[in-house]
């Protein structure tokens, strides 16, 4: 294999738009912040930080994929989130001050930019888009732990499975062919992010399969009938 | 300006705006407000409009979330100062929740505008308030986490230890005086296993149920087998 030196990107031309810290900023701002910011590249697998440990900085996603997950007291692991190319990592424990209440892997070759915690709380203060760009993100990761919860109380087994095969499928898109998810996640993980057991999540696969909804080819699964998935995840807001 | 001054007083009890100067505090105290509930009345109720925030200043209230009244699961329970409210603040038009109030339950009302105005012009409140939701969050995830990891028994036990910790700050501690259906619909199990927990409890004497509350008798000893219970 033949590895390529890569440049630090610089704030002020990355393509992720979306970005909070991107959006929030002036050519300026982006150039000073470009210029103490670090930048590391993950290989697929590796541990980004690890739960417990206390935060030094914020990790902003250039490219690739995360996915942040809480240990059980089995040694079990929950998938909490999945984080995308212009998403931001490690904020939480950054704010309050805590230590990292979960781990985060790269689930593909992904590269990161860190900036030390005290330019971003520094931004924060003075930029008061940043500040509420940041409130409106908590707010949204607390309607997500409230729908998390709800669903875990509420929603039958099929409908969980079902809304993580939508919520996989909507991190890592589609195939060439429009149906298959780009991801090979075991049946473990595909659980973890439902919160069933593996038992379950093979169970349900199976019964999803005999009902012609998806199709299983190893560990590729491809969506035959989007909209009866999306029926059967019941997904409310 | 003397009859804002209890007003002003109050929140700055709170983290949320204990570094916010008063001139800023007493500029937005137009349509703050106390207002008291009686046990069982909706402080907020899901959908109506989002018109502020509450600051609980006595009293507990429980906050539910569902698709309607009756399909619906208790988020957390919120205790003299801590605020109702915060969630719907950026961007909502409505209230994704209910808030209904225990017991005699008294709050400040802060209108949505107030509010706004006090956190986007101090960045000490803003950072507060992103502690205040990182600090919520964290609650409901570790609950999550619970229901997907531990037994129906340690989520049940652990429950009642917290509840004992919210009660901490009243006259009887060991007195839980919630409605069991609240409890198991927070434990995330029916009220029947519920009932067969206390029941298993009550035998060794850890608990007491009455009509009106459950009584814990031995608090170390409840910890101690939630913590060994597998």
């Amino acid at each position: 294999m033949i590895s390529k030196k890569i440049s630090p990107p610089n704030c002020d031309t990355c393509d992720n738009k979306d970005s909070i810290i991107l959006c929030s900023m002036n050519k300026s701002e982006l150039a000073e912040f470009s210029k103490t910011k670090s930048f590391n590249v993950y290989k697929k697998g590796q541990i980004i930080f690890y739960e417990g440990n206390q935060p030094h900085g914020l990790f902003c996603i250039k490219s690739g994929k995360v996915k942040v997950h809480k240990m059980g007291g089995e040694g079990d692991d929950q998938i909490v989130r999945f984080v995308k190319p212009g998403g931001l990592l490690g904020y939480r424990a950054l704010l309050s001050n805590e230590p990292y209440k979960a781990s985060a892997t790269a689930l593909e070759n992904t590269l990161i930019c860190y900036i030390p915690k005290n330019d971003f709380i520094e931004q924060i203060k003075k930029n008061g888009q940043l500040s509420m760009l940041t409130i409106q993100m908590l707010t949204n990761d607390l309607k997500a732990a409230e729908k998390r919860i709800l669903n875990m109380a509420q929603k039958p087994v099929r409908e969980r499975i079902a809304e993580a095969l939508l919520l996989i499928k909507e991190c890592y898109g589609l195939e060439n062919d429009e149906q298959t998810i780009a991801a090979i996640l075991t049946r473990r993980e595909i659980g973890d992010v439902a919160g069933v057991t593996t038992e379950t999540t093979i169970r349900t696969l199976s019964e999803f399969k005999a009902e012609k909804i998806i199709k299983l080819d190893g560990k590729k699964i491809k969506i035959l009938n989007m909209s009866r998935l999306v029926k059967l995840a019941n997904i409310i807001d | 300006m003397s009859e804002l001054l209890p007003y002003i007083t109050h929140l700055k009890q709170n983290p949320l705006f204990d570094k916010c100067p008063e001139i800023i505090l007493s500029k937005n105290l137009k349509g703050v407000e106390k207002i008291s509930f009686q046990k069982n009345d909706y402080i907020i109720k899901q959908s109506s409009p989002y018109n502020g925030v509450y600051f609980i200043n006595k009293g507990v209230a429980k906050i539910i979330k569902g698709e309607n009244e009756n399909h619906s699961s208790i988020i957390r329970y919120v205790v003299p100062g801590e605020l109702i409210g915060v969630s719907s603040y950026i961007f909502e038009n409505n209230y994704t929740f209910s808030a209904i109030a225990l017991e005699k339950t008294e709050t400040l009302f802060m209108p949505a505008d107030n509010f706004q105005q006090m956190v986007s012009s101090n960045s000490e409140s803003a950072l507060e308030l992103m502690k205040i939701l990182c600090y919520n969050i964290y609650l409901i995830e570790n609950r999550t986490n619970g229901l997907f990891y531990k037994t129906t028994k340690q989520r049940v036990i652990e429950l009642l230890i917290s509840l004992c910790q919210i009660n901490g700050r009243g006259q009887n501690p060991h007195t839980l005086s919630y409605n069991l259906d609240d409890i198991a619909s927070l434990a995330g199990t029916t009220k029947n296993y519920l009932y067969k927990v206390i029941n298993e409890l009550s035998k060794s004497d850890i608990l007491t149920l009455t009509k009106q509350s459950i009584r814990i008798n031995n608090l170390q000893r409840l910890k101690f087998i939630g913590e060994h219970e597998n």
